[in-house]
């Protein structure tokens, strides 16, 4: 029979490298469970994996397919709306006040942006790979770099969202809580971008998985999808990762900007939480419950598994070592294992809160080793003070 | 209803489209990815009203462990034309500030398809440590120039005596004057003396050995090196006046019928001078680049904004300048259609005559002791220290 892996080892080193990219892919596919969700993330699957859309270095164009909701009753129903809607507009910054003077040097041993222990330096050893101290420095330039630029996508995925969903929600104070988020997101876009060019120096193309989340839930009509999508998992999800980031690193203003972005987030998941809630337990069929419990699982795990900083092995570590071995070293590398950890405890509790847990879906979680997390906080529960204190009080 | 009017415009939307995703099927069949990398557009950090334009870097070429080449073009298909020897100015943002470095063109492209800047990394080197970091094919650099008027015309017609010194990478603009001059010139003869450490230090060494083949009558080559290698065959020693006078003695170029052409590191090309003009060469015959970048200290910038009174064409304007930014930018602003091509105080375009009050302008820059002792200022590295009266020709 034929056999992948002797067919792997056969191929010249970059072939070999494609070939890995293409059956973690194919397991990819494999893994989706659920018809309805294989058929309306797959579109996006072929976009963001097989044509890259993300990458191809022009702008792209994804066709929306939601409807506006107007109302010119002007109903005041969501109490809880309003109250956020007060909080945002009196949590509003301005990016420029920001210590933009700080000068940053990315490279410098004394000010680390991450930790060391973000890359499995141990690993790369065991590959041959011996770095003197410049290049783990650039290095870990490099990942953070990384990290930020998949913030900054993830970002004007955000602002969009945040614009359709505004659209299309149908509780009138959550359109007006809306556009203060999306005026955060255009905020967040412009802060992770300005610290990117000007103090990091490098940009990385968004990565294929991130890509086709946001494709997916952009050109998807539904608004719970786009919120469950953006407000819950996307925003979850970096709202877990800026806290570690901001937690680690000794970088002034990149802590400072973390901040602020994670004071507005800590609301936009918060919101996502109230608009969803009541929706999923009171207005859903099991059968459409259902899919949108398989539809979160899915996407947590494309977020969990596939963020492997796979543009920087591109640009660093291509030749030196193969694909599936920069994996291994992302995968085990004890920053990673934390950053990751962080990013579920956030995203769980508030899939349980809005009631994507049943019984049905445990199982799964308890494979992946995210049921860990079931007990936390959600959103609803936590403010952006609270969530910067407690980050504050562990580091 | 479909309108037919835009069915074209739609078709080829789609096919562009269609195209790109085509290619990327392309790129992984053999076994390629698309650049991990976003070029970032370096972007005016302090507003300014000199528009660069924005050169993609297609290629980068390492030619000895501290120099690279970058091959640029224009995404918009238009030529870069220069005359060899002239120099662009790069501006690459650099800790919040936008600094501004010159790079010879450091080869000849005849029908101006592609322009190469070739850059040689300084310790510490704000520029130079950017680029060898960050330059990678897709990156945009921004780009004024061509400016400068060291170098030659090419004239088929001509059949003159080019004598070029040059030391480390002051090689860049003689490459490029001697390939365009043995390229168009066929009774012209070129010879290039050039100093370095060592061998592994010569930029463009084996495409000047391969020139020097293709021209064994025409191109002369002679490298010197402090630090020689037995298999390499070179004059040994600096290029200091006792070295040069010997060289130029044993390769019968310390006539007066030759043109010199000098770039390199300071002490060479003051040794050069004077080695020249003491054999009695005709100073107009003499011409020199020189790369430093002259910078104001920070100390050394006015603290005030200042009123500077501009008469550009029978027109006088009141142009006030901040203490951050140039005569240059602030006559700009206001609307002032000042004449300008490097900004950094390398070619004299800018040209002005100070009439009256005092301004900061770093030193040593392209004006000449007359000039200077007459009262010209560059307006691109000016900053006035008081009220000044400035009359642009
Ligand atoms: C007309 C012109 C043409 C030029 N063409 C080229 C070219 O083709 N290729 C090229 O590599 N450079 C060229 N240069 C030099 C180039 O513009 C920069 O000055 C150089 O790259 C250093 O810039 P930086 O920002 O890296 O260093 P900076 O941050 O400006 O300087 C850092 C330190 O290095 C010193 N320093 C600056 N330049 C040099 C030098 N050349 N040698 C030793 N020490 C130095 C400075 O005094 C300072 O102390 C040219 C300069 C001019 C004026
Ligand atoms: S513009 Fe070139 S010297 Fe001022
Ligand atoms: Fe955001
Ligand atoms: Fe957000």
């Amino acid at each position: 029979m034929f056999d992948l892996n002797t067919l792997q080892r056969l191929l010249p080193v970059r072939y070999r490298d494609r070939m890995d990219e293409a059956v973690e892919i194919l397991t990819l596919l494999k893994e989706i469970q659920d018809p309805r969700v294989l058929l309306s993330l797959g579109p996006s699957g072929l976009r963001g994996l097989i044509w890259k859309r993300g990458k191809q270095g022009v702008p792209t164009k994804v066709q929306a397919s939601h409807s506006a909701h107007f109302d010119f009753t002007y109903p005041a129903d969501q109490p809880d709306m309003q109250t956020l809607y007060q909080r945002a507009k009196q949590g509003q910054w301005d990016a420029d006040m920001l210590p933009w003077q700080t000068s940053v040097d990315p490279e410098n041993p004394e000010v680390p942006l991450i930790p060391d222990n973000f890359i499995g330096w141990d690993e790369l050893q065991a590959a041959g790979i011996r770095l003197t101290e410049t290049e783990k420095r650039r290095l870990l330039h490099s990942v953070t770099a990384w990290m930020l630029s998949q913030f900054l996508h993830g970002e004007q995925g955000a602002l969009f969202a945040a614009a359709q969903v505004t659209e299309a929600v149908q509780f009138f104070d959550g359109k007006l809580y809306g556009a203060t988020q999306v005026m955060d997101e255009g905020r967040h876009v412009e802060v992770f971008h300005r610290y990117l060019t000007q103090k990091l120096g490098k940009l990385y193309q968004v990565n294929d998985n991130l890509f086709v989340i946001i494709d997916a839930l952009m050109a998807d009509g539904r608004w719970d999808l786009k919120f469950l999508g953006m407000q819950i998992m996307v925003e979850g999800l970096a709202l877990g990762a800026f806290g570690v980031v901001y937690k680690l690193t000794k970088e002034p203003l990149l802590k400072q900007l973390l901040k602020m972005v994670i004071q507005d987030e800590a609301r936009h998941v918060h919101y996502g939480v109230l608009a969803l809630r009541s929706h999923i337990r009171n207005e859903l069929t099991e059968r459409e419950k259902n899919e949108r419990e398989d539809w979160a699982l899915e996407v947590a795990l494309l977020m969990r598994n596939r963020f492997m900083a796979y543009e920087v092995f591109e640009e660093w570590g291509e030749g030196k070592m193969s694909r599936e071995q920069w994996r291994h070293m992302v995968s085990h590398a004890p920053g990673m294992i934390q950053f990751r950890q962080v990013m579920f405890s956030r995203l769980v509790p508030n899939l349980r809160e809005i009631g994507l847990m049943s019984p049905r879906i445990l199982p799964r979680y308890e494979e992946a080793g995210l049921l860990k997390y079931m007990t936390g906080l959600s959103a609803d529960q936590l403010s952006g003070e609270d969530l910067v204190r407690s980050l504050d009080v562990a580091s | 209803m479909i309108d037919l009017a835009r069915l074209p415009r739609l078709v080829k939307d789609r096919w562009a489209s269609t195209r790109r995703d085509l290619g990327m099927i392309s790129l992984l069949l053999q076994g390629k990815h698309p650049p991990p990398l976003i070029p970032i557009a370096a972007q005016a950090v302090t507003e300014s009203a000199v528009q660069p334009r924005a050169l993609r870097v297609e290629q980068v070429v390492r030619e000895t462990p501290d120099a690279l080449t970058l091959w640029l073009t224009d995404p918009s298909g238009a030529a870069l034309r220069c005359l060899p020897g002239q120099f662009f100015t790069v501006l690459v943002p650099v800790a919040g500030k936008l600094e501004r470095r010159a790079y010879s063109a450091s080869h000849y492209v005849a029908d101006g398809s592609r322009l190469a800047l070739t850059c040689k990394r300084i310790a510490g080197g704000k520029v130079s440590s950017f680029l060898h970091e960050y330059a990678h094919p897709g990156m945009l650099l921004q780009v004024l120039g061509p400016s400068g008027q060291f170098g030659v015309t090419p004239q088929p017609g001509l059949a003159r005596k080019l004598v070029l010194i040059g030391g480390g990478s002051g090689i860049t603009p003689l490459w490029a004057i001697a390939q365009a001059v043995l390229a168009e010139e066929a009774a012209s003869t070129v010879t290039l003396l050039y100093g370095n450490r060592s061998r592994a230090d010569i930029i463009f060494a084996d495409a000047l050995g391969e020139l020097g083949k293709a021209h064994p009558q025409r191109l002369v080559l002679r490298h010197v090196l402090s630090e020689p290698s037995p298999d390499f065959a070179s004059g040994s020693g600096i290029l200091d006046q006792a070295t040069i006078t010997q060289e130029l003695g044993a390769l019968g170029c310390l006539g007066r019928d030759a043109d010199y052409f000098v770039c390199g590191p300071q002490p060479m090309m003051e040794a050069a001078r004077a080695v020249l003009l003491r054999e009695g060469v005709a100073p107009a015959r003499i011409h020199e680049e020189r790369f430093a970048t002259p910078q104001l200290a920070q100390e050394e910038l006015p603290s005030t904004t200042q009123t500077v009174e501009l008469a550009h064409k029978g027109q006088t304007t009141l142009v006030s300048v901040a203490p951050t930014e140039t005569i240059l930018e602030a006559g700009l602003r206001h609307g002032v259609m000042l004449p300008f091509s490097c900004t950094m105080g390398g070619c004299g375009a800018c040209k002005a005559k100070l009439a009256e009050g005092s301004v900061a302008q770093p030193e040593p820059n392209c004006l000449t002791s007359q000039e200077r002792q007459a009262g010209q200022v560059l307006l691109c590295v000016s900053h006035p220290r008081t009220r000044c009266r400035i009359t642009v020709p």
